[in-house]
Order: structure tokens, then sequence, then C-alpha cells
């Protein structure tokens, strides 16, 4: 092994800051996409019309809860208006909070509180309606069982005397007090219950993709060294061609693996996570499994030019499957071995053995065998 | 002394040489001519352990080739045809690696010795800045790192000029005699052939090499008629 690493820093002395990039850049990139993401969320607010005929303290809550609401921007215009401004697509949708709101809250009358107007183009209208419906479903509630408790006490012939007003807002303060519901809006990915915003992009997943990509630039080292002419002095040398490779990817994964920790340390203080026992297993699988199969690549691919091209699709691939572009909830319920099959998933879903590794083993197995009695060792 | 009994190499049905059988004592230089396709680069690979025969046997200083490969190479130097360095290395860094995966550890005086014993000073210059006579010579130079008793060259001396051809054959001569190194050497330059060879090996068909020899009065063995 040390004679690995010795020759290992002759051949990287002309070219260390590419390998330094690589190597740092799944961090770095994360990091990038992190913070522009987060950027853009910031920025970002749907405008929703909001049209308000009644004047009551439940509206005026019920406001409050929508206006509290990440990436929710309320409009508050006449029905015309707003009709308008939805039919030219200025706003998402719009939402009438009709004047007899509060009045059917009391009677215990749930239908027609809110009308609702949307577009086809209106992307955002489903998850603010349903917001929206759960805000109502949460004071409806709230009332009613203000209403009951009154209720109760009439029957009971309590003496204390309980105000309506009191309950609902005692209710209110204990739901602060102890986050009893949170909402959050989101696209595809998974509805929140914790009280900071989801991020729409899984920084682990980011990570990996770019760990996987980062690795494949990094390995692209297997073909530049494939040099025909040189493999045919390493027989005479104290090192066969295929072990040369394998202690040298050996060498690779180790530091490789330092560097995937300092990540997921630095992950951790950054979004406030706990580092468990099985994330850095699944970590160190990930690695394993992304690794054996860029050797195999490597050993396998003639050229550059292949090489290149194959990572890039496998890649895309890996991006177009992992669910930070498109929801890949119905993929994963239909066909859930694609979790094995897939690094990124196998890493998010902790399931630590990845097929592909197990496939890659095998193959440098038959590869090293194979290579072996190509050159009579 | 390396000792060829009976080589046959077929790829398939396809013969390249058949039956080949000849002697090569210790210290001495033994060139290899004939025509392209005759299979000289194929039985210097073979008896380089990089190829195996169809049928046969080699000894070298009496170590069977089919026994005791991992042994052998290590008395094996071979300097293959393509100019096998690492291009981006500089003289110093490509002696250093390969030095390193050697058998035999050398230290950096002694690597630079080797170098500057085939007149390359160019010891801190990248490789690819190199004259093509240069490289040719860091290419025979890294296969001399472990000291190998049976030297093996593919035209070493393919396209470059005049000089660095007469020193790499000086060269070569003062290894066969200084060190008893047995050199078995390709090329297709019958000049070089003669200057440096103490006999020639034919191979193939073609009786224009024989003819060619015998008319210069070299010592001359055909491989392919002898049987």
């Amino acid at each position: 092994m040390i004679e690995t690493v010795q020759t290992r820093l002759i051949l990287l002395k002309k070219q260390p800051f590419s390998h330094l990039f690589w190597a740092l850049f799944p961090l770095l990139a994360t990091a990038f996409v992190m913070i522009q993401v987060a950027n853009v969320e910031e920025d970002y607010q749907i405008p929703v019309g909001i049209v308000v005929e009644d004047d009551s303290m439940l509206v005026h809550e019920l406001l409050a809860d929508i206006e509290s609401t990440p990436h929710i921007e309320p409009v508050y215009v006449q029905e015309r208006d707003g009709l308008r401004q939805v039919e030219m697509h200025e706003l998402d949708s719009l939402f009438v909070v009709r004047n007899q709101y509060t009045d059917d809250m009391e009677r215990g009358k749930r239908n027609k509180l809110i009308t609702s107007y949307y577009t086809e183009l209106s992307f955002a209208y489903v998850p603010v309606r349903e917001m929206i419906l759960s805000y109502v479903q949460q004071d409806f509630t709230r009332n009613e069982t203000a209403n009951r408790i009154e209720q109760l006490r009439n029957e009971y012939r309590i003496q204390e005397k309980w105000d309506k007003t009191e309950l609902i807002e005692r209710s209110r303060e204990i739901e602060r007090e102890q986050h009893l519901i949170d909402v959050t809006l989101s696209f595809g990915s998974k509805q929140s219950v914790q009280q900071e915003v989801t991020p729409f992009i899984s920084p682990l997943l980011m990570w990996a993709l770019f760990t996987f990509f980062g690795t494949a630039m990094m390995f692209d080292w297997l073909i530049k060294e494939k040099h025909p002419a040189i493999m045919k002095r390493l027989p005479f040398s104290n090192v066969l061609p295929e072990r040369y490779f394998f202690s040298n990817v050996l060498l690779y994964t180790v530091v490789l693996l330092f560097f995937d920790f300092v990540a997921v340390l630095l992950g951790a203080i950054v979004l406030d996570e706990k580092i468990t026992f099985s994330l850095l297993l699944n970590v160190f699988s990930f690695r394993l499994t992304i690794n054996s199969l860029l050797y195999v690549i490597g050993r396998v691919i003639k050229t550059t030019y292949v090489y290149y091209i194959v990572t890039f699709i496998m890649t895309l691939c890996f991006l177009l499957l992992s669910g930070i572009i498109i929801p890949i909830e119905p993929v994963i319920e239909r066909f859930p071995f694609v979790t094995y099959v897939h690094p990124l998933l196998t890493l998010q879903t902790e399931q630590y053995v990845n097929v592909l590794f197990i496939i890659s083993i095998i193959s440098l197995f038959l590869l090293y065998r194979r290579k072996k009695v190509e050159f009579n060792a | 002394m390396l000792n060829v009994q009976s080589l046959s190499k077929y790829y398939g049905k396809k013969k390249v040489f058949d039956d080949l059988s000849f002697t090569v004592h210790e210290g001495e230089i033994v060139g290899l001519v004939g025509e392209n396709g005759a299979g000289k680069s194929t039985l210097l690979e073979i008896v380089a352990t990089l190829e195996q025969p169809t049928s046969g046997e080699l000894y070298f200083h009496d170590k069977c080739y089919s026994k005791q490969l991992n042994t052998l190479r290590r008395d094996i130097g071979y300097v293959p045809q393509e100019i096998s360095v690492w291009d981006h290395l500089s003289v110093r860094d490509n002696m250093r690696f390969f030095s390193t995966l050697a058998w035999k550890k050398r230290s950096e005086d002694e690597l630079r010795n080797i170098c500057e014993e085939m007149n390359v000073y160019a010891w801190n210059e990248e490789v690819s800045t190199l004259s093509g006579g240069t490289k040719r010579k860091v290419n025979l130079a890294i296969s001399l790192i472990h000291e190998p008793k049976l030297l093996l060259l593919d035209e070493p001396t393919a396209g470059i000029d005049l000089k660095s051809k007469q020193e790499i054959a000086d060269y070569l001569k003062r290894l066969a005699i200084r060190d008893r190194v047995t050199i078995l050497y390709i090329s297709h330059d019958m000049d070089e052939i003669m200057n440096l060879c103490d006999y020639v090996f034919t191979l193939g068909e073609d009786p224009f090499y024989e003819t060619y020899l015998t008319e210069r009065g070299q010592g001359m063995v055909s491989l392919t008629k002898q049987h």
C-alpha cells in the first residue's frame, strides 16, 4: 500500500488541484445548490387572491393563518377585480370568504364557507386549497369543541362560567406553545410536521448525486493510466496491472471516505441534524457502491470519451430517478426494488446494501481472474 | 542462458511459427529479423512471458517458464516497441515511479546514473518536451531499473537519429560485456543489427534476410529453416 501511495503522489504531482477540486466538489456543489434553493424559496411567493366579505375575529384568525404560511402571498382584492387577475394569471387562484362565514361556523354549518376560483394554469391551487381547508377545518373543530363544552356545562349545571372566546383563545395558545399542527406548503416532497420549512431538495440526495459525478470525473485516471504499453511494464514489477488498479481504487476509497465523513459532519452541523451510526454506515456503503461500480466501468471501457458519455448518462439517470426533479413515489410504490438498485435511493432509504455493489464485486472478481490469466500471473 | 525448445504459436488455426528451437548464451546480443508478420514480436512477447506459447518450453538460467514464472520475471527486462513512459512526468519522476514498483529498490543517485550512462541528462525535464531519441533512451532506462539478466528489446530505436541509435547500441554492448546481460533485439535496421549483434536469428519464409546477412558475412541462424 505504501508503494501505491508513493506512485499515486508522483502521478498527482502535476495535477493536484483537479483531484482536490473533484474531492471537494460534492460538498461545495451541494452547499451552492442548497443556498440557491433557499434563496429562491425565500423569494418565491405564490400570489393568492383573498376576498373578505365577512369581518369577525374568526375571519381575522383565518387570514392570520394564511399570512403566516410560507410561500403564500395573500393579495386582498374585490371579487370582480380578483377574478380578472386570475383570468390574467396575475393571481394563482382566488378564495372568497363569504359574509356568512362566521354565522355558519357558529351554527355548525361547513358547506360553502369559502368559494374558490382557479384556471388550468393555477399550479398551486390544490395545495393552497388544501391548506386553507385545513385552517377552516381547524377553526370549525375548535368552535365546535367550545360549543360542546358550553353545552355540557349547561347540561350538568356547572356553576363555573367559561367564556367561549376564552376557550378558543386557550386552544390557540396550546396550539402555538406545543406546535400541535404545522402545515407547510410543499410540492412533490412529503409534508413536514416540523416547525422548519422542509427544503424542496434533500441535501443528502443532492450530495450523493454530486459525489457520484465528482468521483466519476476523478476516476478517469482508470482509463488514462490504462496505457497498453505501460501495462506491459507492470508484469516485470512488484505489482501486476489488476493489483495496481485495485490498490489505487482502495486508496481513493479511503481518502474519499474521509471527505465523505467531513461532508456528513459539516452537513449535520449546518442542518442541525444528528449523526447516527446508521447514517455513517449508509455513507460507507454508498461510497463502496459507487467506487466499485466506477472501477468496473473504468476497467471495461477503453477510451475516456466513451467513459465520460457513460458516466454522464448514468448521472442523468440517477438524477431523474432520484426524486430531486420529479416525484418518484409512484415508481417506488410500483417497483420497490428500485431502492435497491439506485445507489442514491439506497442511501436515502437506509437500505445499506445496493444490488449494483454486489454486481460490481462479482464483475471485479471475474475481471481480476481474466486479467490474471491474461498476464499469466 | 536462454534455451527455447520446440516453440509453436498458433492463434486459433493460424500459424505464427512452429517448432522453433534456439539457445542464447549469457552476455550475447542476438538480433531477430524477418518480414512483417513473421512473428518476431510474438516470439519476443513469449520470451518476455507476456504471451503463452501454444506448445514448447523455455528455460532461462535453468528456470522453467511454465513453472517459475514469477521468479523469472525478476530477471527479465522488456522494452516495448511503443514509448512506455508517463509523458506528463519528468524523467526523474518516471524513474522514481517505476523504481517504486520494482522488485529491486534503487536510490535516486543510482537511477540518475542509469540515465546518464545513456547520455540522458534532462533529469528534471518533462518527457513530453524531450526529443524522440531521449524518450527512447528513457524507455530503455526504465526497463533496466531492476537489473535484468535477460533484456528483450522490440525495435527500441525506431524513428530516432543516428547519434542516439549509436549511443543506445554502445550502451547495450557495455551491458552485455560488463554485466553479462543476455540481449534479444528486434530491428528492421540491418546496419544496426550487424553493428550490434553477435549473431542474428531470421524468422519467416522470405530468403531476403538470410541472403543479405550471408553476403555480409554476419553470423546467422535461420529459425524457420532449422527443421
